[in-house]
């Protein structure tokens, strides 16, 4: 049987960035909840592989971060630059693509 | 909600799975807590060591070092293409391109009136290289003096070899140059000490900018040290 998780790594940069996209900003823990509660536990994104991908696409210019005193600690929130908003529709757009073709490539298949 | 005493002590894990820059510390005992405050919840009767067991068992990690690992190749990214954004910043009209017209005449007149000025070009450039890089590395160390903490984003090492290799070009050609036509050399090294200024200048401003940065994210640690 297939790994999902290997099915969804590659999707997981435009996830990121249309939840951010959705939602203004966000810290590491609640994009894995909200993924979680979103997917209904169907994907869970694991910490080894939210905050390398956070850093790079802040380090790339897409994410900028912000610190901010919550509770009695201090947290990172992230949000997307202007760089990152257009990077998301073009994320989007070959994400789309792509499903419609594995799709297609699917139905072909059965048919 | 955590305590103080248990935060502090998501601290001292932290640092004993590896991660001793603060920066990382500071992102990870956040999402550690909020994991264990969830356990909690949802298991009134699990201690706060049974639920960061638990929390940190689901990292997939015997330490955080892959993660650290990755922050730093981040980290690097991050600086370069700051340094490379303050260093295109700085390649307005009129100001660098006066400056850098100014500097082809009087290299010219250096070269042709007294070539014995010119060859103290390299020195004083390599001791200006030096001098910003030891003026930068003392800033960042002081930032580590003033918080008794260390920070991945002001580990900035991998800029230098930039400003060495411009300074080694300008040594190499400034060397040769009396060999070269008199305006072939004027041009490659005037170029190249104007790149190699524009990089001094923009290596500082790089230092100062994290340094910034780093007192506006973490206010507490200047606060209380």
């Amino acid at each position: 049987m297939m790994n999902k998780s290997s099915l969804y790594k590659g999707c997981l940069e435009p996830i990121i960035l249309q939840l951010l996209q959705t939602n203004r900003r966000m810290y590491g823990y609640e994009i894995t909840q909200t993924v979680k509660e979103i997917t209904k536990g169907e994907l869970q994104i694991t910490e080894g592989a939210l905050y390398p991908l956070l850093h790079r696409l802040e380090a790339q210019g897409l994410l900028e971060a912000e610190m901010q005193l919550a509770d009695n600690r201090m947290r990172k929130y992230y949000s997307l630059t202007k760089a990152g908003k257009e990077k998301t529709k073009s994320a989007i757009g070959e994400l789309q693509t792509f499903l419609q073709t594995l799709e297609h490539l699917i139905n072909l298949k059965l048919t | 909600m955590l305590t103080k005493e248990q935060i502090d002590y998501l601290f001292e894990f932290c640092r004993m799975k590896g991660v001793a820059c603060y920066d990382v510390q500071v992102e990870l005992v956040d999402h550690l807590a909020n994991a264990i405050e969830k356990e909690v919840a949802e298991h009134p009767d699990w201690s706060f060591q049974k639920a960061l067991d638990v929390v940190f068992l689901s990292f997939g990690y015997r330490n955080f070092a892959p993660l650290v690992a990755e922050k730093r190749k981040a980290a690097k990214m991050f600086s370069r293409r700051l340094w490379w954004s303050i260093v295109r910043k700085q390649l307005t009209w009129p100001g660098t391109w006066v400056g850098l017209g100014v500097f082809l005449l009087f290299y010219r007149r250096l070269v042709i009136h007294d070539k014995e000025i010119a060859f103290y070009v390299s020195p004083v450039v390599g001791l200006i290289a030096l001098f910003v890089l030891v003026t930068g590395s003392r800033r960042l160390k002081g930032l580590k003096k003033r918080t008794g903490k260390l920070f991945l984003l002001t580990n900035i090492t991998e800029l230098s070899p930039m400003l060495n290799y411009t300074f080694m070009s300008i040594w190499l050609i400034n060397s040769v140059s009396w060999k070269l036509p008199s305006s072939l050399s004027i041009l490659v090294i005037g170029t190249l000490i104007f790149a190699f200024f524009l990089m001094c200048l923009a290596y500082y401003r790089t230092v100062k900018w994290l340094e910034k940065k780093v007192e506006k994210d973490y206010p507490e640690i200047f606060t209380t040290a």
